[in-house]
């Protein structure tokens, strides 16, 4: 037995050296490489040129943002932004899946949390006030994510924020506003449904898909509903992300629960 | 002081506390440490010109900290 | 003064870089407790990231908003990556918690998450069914 558990230490200390000396020969290897890549901070090289020029200098006015990464997120590169809200969802599935519990139907009444909550007097009078500030300024960071820094995924995860500190601190025994993991998912689904409602909207008006400027609602000028269409689907981002956020926390919490370490 | 020797710094003070996470038999600590990795990088972000970048990892590194405390509950806190 | 910024300029901060992300690696490699595995990963992704982030940069270039007087392509930093990189963390975000699902099931499994733990916990389960058919 102790022959067996010093055999064991010496291969795993082979193994780290052979580990470390394998790391130096990697980072040897690309120290060697490195001559190559561009210039840090110089203007011309590769990847500030081609396509990055139109974008700063076109952007403002065709998409009508100032914000030039929302412009470039939402409008020029507005599929891939689908797509990965797509897989923001699908993440939430999975987990959801992987953690659900059918034999016990922990979706009754039957998972409860103890009574010790976290933090005593000051948290339970400092919280109430600062959750709303957060949720204030998380439909701030959203509807102004075009003109200033922001966005569809900094709100949502704003929001999944002030829900998780609201879990943390509230007496959840007595209180009958609960999210299980089933219910957000599905609040998953219907932000991905917005961002593709936006995109067939725009179809149903003769234009091509997410093409903004076919949007079926009257504007002055052409450039202003290219608003409109990236305030829809931020929209449809925040929604998927808060949900999905919310999705693993709970799974993982009610797990816990049925596990009896809550 | 140029921009980049101020990058080079941050940079060093990441690898440190990844050599520090590496090392820990303390996941729970290996976890807090991992927050203030995040902020690190988040600082990073800021002085290379990317503040949409930044504010996104400040926000979804605490998120997945709370995720990896969250689970600890389940597995073990010590590993060998 | 000079010198050790056009040095850090031309391979300096590619070579830390290389490092952080290189010691990630063999993080992930060497240790044996899976959790430990995920936040290695987390610390590759963010090498990663910096690594796109830093090709992105102009000398006197200002954040990607625009501002009135500045209008070239030369005053503002490439927001390209900063797009591309965007949507990454927040899909990092989402193997996370994948991987941690994942987690907790092994363990209420195999009954801990250590490496080599598992690997004996298996050996043991094939000489049983070995030895059953015998």
């Amino acid at each position: 037995m102790n022959g067996g558990r010093s055999k064991r230490l010496r291969e795993k200390s082979v193994f780290k050296i052979v580990g470390i000396v394998l790391l130096m020969v990697l980072v040897g290897l690309m120290f060697t490489i490195v001559d190559r890549l561009p210039v840090i901070g110089n203007p011309d090289s590769a990847p500030n040129r081609h396509v990055s020029d139109y974008y700063i200098e076109e952007g403002p006015e065709l998409t009508h943002s100032p914000n030039l990464v929302t412009g470039v997120l939402a409008d020029f590169r507005g599929f891939d932004t689908l797509l990965e809200t797509t897989v923001m969802f699908l993440a939430g599935v999975s987990v959801a899946m992987i953690l659900s519990n059918r034999l016990k139907r922990h979706w009754d009444a039957g998972i409860f949390r103890k009574d010790e909550n976290f933090g005593g007097f000051e948290v339970k009078v400092i919280m109430p006030i600062l959750i709303p500030v957060i949720i204030v300024y998380a439909f701030y960071v959203l509807m102004h994510g075009e003109v200033s820094l922001g966005g569809g995924f900094q709100a949502g995860a704003l929001l999944a924020m002030a829900f998780m500190l609201y879990i943390m601190f509230a007496d959840l025994g007595k209180n009958k506003f609960r999210i299980t993991q089933h219910f957000s998912v599905c609040v998953a689904a219907c932000g991905v449904f917005i961002y593709f409602l936006t995109g067939f909207l725009c179809m149903i008006n003769g234009g091509k898909f997410l093409e903004y400027e076919a949007l079926p609602f009257s504007a002055e000028h052409g450039a202003e509903l290219h608003a409109t269409g990236i305030l829809m689907i931020e929209t449809g981002v925040t929604i998927g992300v808060m949900a999905t956020i919310i999705t693993i926390l709970e799974a993982v919490v009610e797990r816990n629960s049925l596990n009896g370490r809550s | 002081m140029d921009i980049l020797l101020i990058e080079a710094v941050l940079l060093l003070f990441l690898i440190a506390i990844t050599i520090v996470i590496i090392l820990d038999k303390d996941l729970l600590s290996s976890s807090i440490i991992y927050c203030a990795f995040s902020f690190c990088a988040m600082v990073l972000y800021i002085m290379v010109g990317a503040p949409d970048v930044a504010f996104t990892e400040a926000v979804i590194g605490v998120i997945s900290t709370t995720y990896f405390v969250v689970s600890l509950r389940t597995t073990d806190r010590w590993c060998k | 003064m000079d010198a050790v910024n056009i040095f850090l300029a031309e391979k300096g901060i590619y070579m830390l870089t290389v490092i952080l992300f290189f010691l990630g690696m063999f993080g992930m490699a060497v240790c044996g407790n899976y959790m430990k595995k995920l936040i290695c990963m987390n610390i590759m992704q963010v090498a990663v990231i910096f690594f796109f982030l830093c090709l992105g940069e102009k000398d006197g270039g200002t954040i990607p908003v625009a501002m009135e007087g500045a209008a070239g392509a030369d005053d503002y930093v490439n927001p390209l990556p900063h797009a591309l990189m965007l949507t990454a963390i927040v899909v990092s975000l989402g193997t996370s918690g994948v991987g941690l699902a994942l987690l907790m099931r092994i363990k209420e499994k195999f009954g801990s998450i250590e490496e080599e733990d598992i690997i004996e916990k298996e050996k043991g389960e094939e000489a049983d069914e070995q030895h059953d058919y015998q």
